[in-house]
């Protein structure tokens, strides 16, 4: 089991994750103002939470004094920051964490307890060589089998879509998903790849695998659909997918893939 | 733009200027569209000259369900902006982070001889009409998406019906210096002539489609 310190005002954070019968992660709190940093090297924690969305008890300088000292920790134990900045600046964050031990998670995350333990879980074994790999367009040494689909979004013992697997790379929180499809969040956390999802999760793979025709990694992706986009009338792509308006961005990468000046 | 009846009245007037078209086009499409590479079966033969997308999703000057409008521009780089556009976006964000993998593309030119244009570059054309270029390069695809009227393709639907025009020449909304042309192919008959340049006959296009003793 994982142990977790959490930095935050917010002391329902432990709470909720506790009330799950099978936790996987051993969850501490600390308040900012608490927060004692020499401490850190010396508590065996594999991961630090950083809530910035609440200052506490701690200005906004000591806050920010304490991040950088965090940095320089990150180099034994891995921080993941949560932030409700704009998304954009989130994205761009996210991407030039990258490959540090630093990553970038929604403030949505810690509301709901099954995403809060996917996104610290996710990011714990990204760490680990050969556990999780970073979404990018691989160079395949021979043609794919299915070149249709995107194997990053399919649970490999079923083949199935997985919700699960789309709220990641999309980065949209799992309950989002499942409103944007009409499905019962409960239903879609106990059984993300279920084959009555898969019509409704096909436009996501859609837009995925032009996607990462497009960009080339996971980042690209997610960076593309948080920004305005002229073409769509200033909307963000995220937003029209996830109000059901998913067409037509996909029909605009169909476009983008075709060449055809607009 | 002038309400549709009053389009289509002018257009059967055929006092619209009408010009002549004759210069090399270009298209840019991403490898694995073009071949087919990511479908289950690639494609016997690619198909550059495939115009049916338009009519299916709608386009600038096709609605859905419209005739079918074969589009390209005028010049390489306004032709590789259309395909290359995510990715220049992405990389305007965090030209550092993101890994630098632009898509495979086919840059191909295309032989363009037409006898009847109607250029929208023109601003007597653009007069006529009550249009300006910022009608002309508005955006379309939420419109079309929610049902609202897209005066561009009203416009090209009027201009295909008429019969009196096999192309349509328009400023590009991509780059403001450059210009495409959305031609109806069942209006493309000899001596007209749309046909791809490719030394190697591997991309084999050409209309009106000949015919094959």
């Amino acid at each position: 089991m994982s142990k977790v310190l959490i930095v935050s005002e917010d002391a329902g954070i432990v709470e909720r994750l506790n009330s799950d019968s099978q936790p996987l992660l051993e969850v501490t709190q600390t308040a900012w103002g608490a927060w004692n940093i020499d401490t850190l090297p010396q508590q065996g924690i594999d991961l630090v939470l950083l809530d910035l969305r609440n200052p506490g008890d701690a200005s906004g300088a000591d806050r920010n004094h304490l991040v950088v000292e965090c940095k320089k920790l990150s180099a034994e134990t891995p921080l993941l920051f949560v932030t409700d900045v704009d998304p954009i600046v989130r994205q761009v964050m996210h991407a030039a964490a990258q490959g540090r031990n630093m990553a970038f998670a929604d403030p949505d995350a810690l509301i709901d307890v099954d995403d809060m333990e996917h996104a610290v879980v996710k990011f714990l074994n990204r760490r680990k060589p050969g556990k999780v790999e970073p979404i990018t367009q691989a160079k395949p040494q021979s043609r794919p089998v299915f070149p249709q689909l995107v194997p990053e979004l399919r649970n490999p013992e079923s083949g199935r879509l997985d919700a699960r697997r789309i709220s990641d790379l999309f980065s949209i929180p799992l309950k989002q998903l499942s409103s944007s499809i009409g499905a019962a969040s409960a239903n879609v956390y106990k059984t993300p790849d279920a084959p009555g999802l898969q019509d409704r999760l096909s436009l996501y793979e859609r837009i995925a695998r032009m996607l990462l025709l497009l960009v080339g990694s996971e980042e690209g992706i997610r960076m593309w659909l948080n920004t305005p986009d002229l073409e769509l009338d200033g909307e963000l792509p995220r937003s029209l997918i996830l109000s059901g308006e998913g067409e037509v961005v996909a029909d605009l990468l169909e476009d983008m893939l075709e060449g055809q000046p607009g | 733009m002038l309400p549709d009846d009053e389009v289509a009245l002018l257009l059967q007037s055929k006092t619209l200027t009408v010009s002549p078209c004759r210069r090399s086009f270009y298209r840019c499409v991403e490898q694995g569209k073009l071949y087919g590479l990511n479908q289950p079966q690639p494609f016997a033969n690619p198909i550059p000259l495939y115009s049916r997308s338009s009519s299916q999703r709608g386009a600038r000057f096709t609605a859905k369900g419209g005739p079918d409008t074969l589009y390209m521009a005028e010049d390489i780089t306004t032709a590789y902006m259309e395909v290359d556009r995510a990715y220049r976006r992405v990389e305007g964000l965090a030209p550092n982070s993101v890994p630098r993998v632009a898509p495979p593309v086919v840059m191909f030119s295309i032989t363009v001889e037409l006898e009847r244009v109607l250029d929208l570059t023109n601003l007597t054309v653009q007069a006529a009409l009550q249009t300006n270029i910022t009608e002309l390069t508005a955006t379309w695809r939420l419109k079309q998406s929610r049902r609202q009227s897209v005066p561009t393709q009203s416009l090209g639907t009027l201009v295909h019906a008429s019969g009196h025009f096999q192309a349509i020449r328009y400023p590009s909304a991509r780059d403001l210096r450059g210009c495409c042309l959305a031609v109806f192919p069942d209006r493309v008959v000899s001596p007209s002539l749309i046909e791809v340049y490719d030394p190697y006959n591997e991309l084999i296009g050409q209309l009106p489609i000949p015919n094959v003793p």
